[in-house]
């Protein structure tokens, strides 16, 4: 699978506006609405927010990974914000969040979903990537750092 | 048998019957058609002779498994015991001789269909001994690989004509009998080694990958060296001046053919095994590529390569695609039932009785043989990073002659170059390599390392996700549900035999599953470690989810009442008061 079918410039957005948790789950499903991703506004943000519910997708340094399924998406679809100054997420280490990474996959079809998801956030976890994707001022520039080859090994170790 | 009212008699008059006949044969000393012809033809004869076979073969393995012994020794030695030489060639009471070929002086010891299904048998072992095979090791071990074969082929042929001249049965190096005995001593069986190395769990280990890259070359250098020593042989018979260039053109040609064969299946490998996805069922995969193997088999016999070469190197070829596990598991029977044919074949083919007279020459070809291949793949594998324990595990491994000792033997007898006495001893030295090597290597099969330092070949380390579950059926439970996720996340995902685990694949990444107890283990690549561990998480997840939803519904406590009370709603009233009466 290309990453890049998945996580395009449209998805990615520089400047996140929300201040909380809800508002900003909502501001990302409004991008993949506007880029046409998702037919469904609705649905996508109730099974992104049910799983929220469940636990929490805050993880550590920074990144959290909302996600959901639903079937009113065909395919994996997937979204990237970024707010600097972070934001309170119920993360793992406690600290605010910076970097959210949502996807949103079919129930009901296979698909390396999960695996998209930890491959992202594993390349996440190298601090310096971490650094250049809050640096960056152009949506490409995200892409281009999350979507690097993945058989490559990552930068840390 | 509802007709007969009491069971137990008629059983009692039925065997009866069964000894009045046995009685009536033996009075009269008549036996079955074929046993009385003396022929073997007939298909009744072939089903009685795989009858024999099948049944000896597994009892022997059984019974040397039972003795913590190789399954492999106890279906040769079974082979040696019921083949045609020993108590095959007797007459049984009421079937005749399974196996009377051998009577004829220099004639085919069994008969062609049996040589045949055990050539099948060859092939299919040495097809999943190529399935298994890791090949980003093959690679990595490709260099130790190489040294131990041509070390191994060169001291093996050294040792095998220098011994034929130094016990007169000879006069020169290119005399045909001493190159019949070097080519003889060289070409490993890897068959043997393998089965060995994959019953104990050590297939993928740098001994093991290092044993198959040096069995193939072995067995690749052994082709060439037979097309040498039949084309001097030839040219020495018919008085002709040797034609070097016609012997390099057949030794090109052979070893041109596996070349392409190979890096064609490394190239191809994965787009075929896209194609072959597309049949859907995977029974239908599993036999279908099985029929390709065979295809890709007979071609390379076609092109003077031996067809177990062409069926090892396209197992090897589709090893890299995540269908791997998928067809072994499908050939998984079809391996269990046929293999132990091969190396009961193997030993049927031993004339007991020939090496009476030859047992002190057969002796000494067997320690030469032992001494070429423990000293000269040893020794390459002591100079490429293994340990004395590696180095002992290799040389041990590369000991078994097996088959394709037997293939230029007999073609030696064909050819009118070893006589039956000398083709006993070949056969001795194969036999006893054979037999001596499982025992030997064996005990040194342990966990502690065959490699002088960490290599950078090793593989890399693994990472443990591990959950401690409160009880056992909830990691059942679990198990079955991450199974399911790994499923939607298009992993081929095949149960491993024996305990209750699973292996994950998707090309080249593989996660292996077990329980153990209350423990969930998934063992994974490091690069996987995050994905293993979102997707335990997710089900985790929903599994809480679900104990929620029964609890507070409520409704399950209503659900068993309902489901108790109706037990006896539906059953008609009448069969109730007659089982009343009854138990009355």
């Amino acid at each position: 699978m290309n990453p890049k079918r998945v996580l395009s410039k449209e998805t990615v957005k520089l400047n996140l506006a929300a201040t909380s948790k809800d508002a900003l789950i909502e501001e990302l499903v409004d991008v993949l609405a506007q880029a046409g991703r998702i037919k469904d506004r609705k649905a996508a943000l109730k099974a992104v927010l049910e799983r929220e519910r469940k636990m929490s997708t805050g993880l550590q340094n920074g990144i959290a990974i909302p996600h959901g399924k639903t079937d009113t998406v065909e395919s994996l679809v997937a979204a990237l914000g970024i707010k600097k100054d972070g934001l309170p997420f119920d993360s793992l280490d406690g600290q605010p969040c910076q970097i959210f990474l949502m996807t949103l996959s079919p129930a009901s079809r296979t698909g390396p979903h999960i695996q998209f998801l930890a491959d992202i956030s594993r390349t996440l976890h190298d601090a310096a990537v971490r650094q250049q994707v809050l640096d960056a001022t152009s949506e490409e520039t995200v892409v281009d750092l999350l979507c690097r080859d993945r058989t490559a090994p990552p930068a840390t170790h | 048998m509802n007709a007969i009212p009491n069971p137990k008699m008629a059983g009692a008059r039925r065997g009866a019957g069964v000894w009045r006949v046995v009685a009536a044969l033996s009075v009269l000393g008549a036996s079955p058609a074929w046993a009385s012809s003396g022929e073997g033809d007939g298909a009744g004869h072939f089903i009685f002779q795989m009858a024999v076979i099948l049944l000896f073969a597994h009892l022997g393995g059984a019974l040397a498994r039972r003795h913590r012994l190789p399954g492999v020794v106890g279906e040769l030695l079974a082979g040696l015991l019921v083949g045609p030489f020993a108590l095959g060639g007797l007459d049984w009471p009421l079937l005749g001789a399974p196996f009377p070929g051998a009577v004829a002086p220099g004639g085919a010891a069994l008969p062609a269909e049996i040589m045949h299904l055990s050539t099948l048998a060859a092939v299919l072992l040495l097809f999943v001994s190529g399935l298994e095979t890791d090949v980003g090791m093959f690679m990595r071990y490709s260099g130790p690989g190489f040294a131990v074969g041509v070390a191994g082929v060169i001291a093996a042929y050294v040792l095998g004509a220098g011994g034929a001249l130094a016990l007169g049965l000879a006069e020169t190096w290119l005399d045909p009998r001493a190159m019949f005995f070097g080519a003889v001593s060289t070409a490993t069986s890897v068959g043997i080694t393998a089965r060995l190395l994959s019953e104990r769990r050590r297939l993928e280990t740098p001994e093991g990958v290092t044993i198959l890259a040096a069995a193939v070359l072995d067995d690749i250098l052994c082709f060439v060296l037979l097309a040498v020593v039949v084309g001097i042989t030839q040219a020495q018979l018919q008085g002709a001046a040797f034609a070097w260039s016609a012997i390099a053109g057949v030794a090109a040609r052979t070893v041109g053919f596996w070349i392409l064969l190979a890096g064609a299946g490394l190239l191809l490998g994965r787009r075929v095994a896209r194609l072959l996805k597309l049949l859907g069922s995977h029974e239908t995969i599993g036999f279908a590529t099985f029929g390709l193997a065979l295809l890709v088999a007979g071609v390379s016999e076609r092109m003077g390569l031996a067809a177990i070469i062409g069926a090892y190197t396209t197992g090897l070829a589709l090893s890299r695609s995540d269908l791997a596990d998928v067809i072994r598991a499908r050939l998984h029977g079809l391996y269990a039932g046929l293999v132990p044919v091969f190396f009961c074949v193997s030993g049927m083919l031993v004339d007991v009785a020939s090496l009476r007279g030859a047992a002190g020459i057969g002796l000494v070809f067997t320690l030469l043989a032992v001494a070429s291949k423990v000293g000269g793949c040893g020794l390459a594998a002591l100079l490429s990073g293994f340990n004395g324990l590696g180095a002992l595990r290799v040389g041990l491994g590369m000991l078994p002659r097996g088959e394709v000792a037997l293939i230029v033997a007999g073609l030696g007898l064909a050819q009118g170059v070893l006589t039956p006495q000398l083709y006993g001893v070949s056969v001795m030295m194969a036999i006893l390599t054979t037999l001596v090597a499982p025992p030997l290597l064996n005990p040194l099969l342990t966990e502690r390392t065959g490699l002088r330092r960490a290599h950078r070949g090793d593989a890399p380390a693994q990472e443990l996700v591990a959950l401690d579950l409160p009880r056992e059926d909830v990691v059942e439970l679990l198990l079955g549900r991450v199974v399911e996720a790994l499923r939607r996340e298009e992993f081929l995902v095949q149960p491993l035999p024996g305990d209750e685990s699973f292996r994950a694949r998707q090309d080249d990444r593989i996660l292996t599953l077990s329980r153990e107890g209350t423990r969930l283990q998934i063992v994974v690549p490091p690069d996987q470690a995050a994905f293993a561990r979102y997707l335990v998480l997710e089900e985790l997840i929903e599994l809480e989810d679900l104990l929620e939803a029964c609890r507070r519904e409520g409704r399950l406590s209503a659900m068993q009442h309902d489901l108790i009370r109706d037990v006896f709603r539906n059953a008609p009233p009448q069969q109730v008061a007659d089982e009343a009466s009854r138990d009355a």
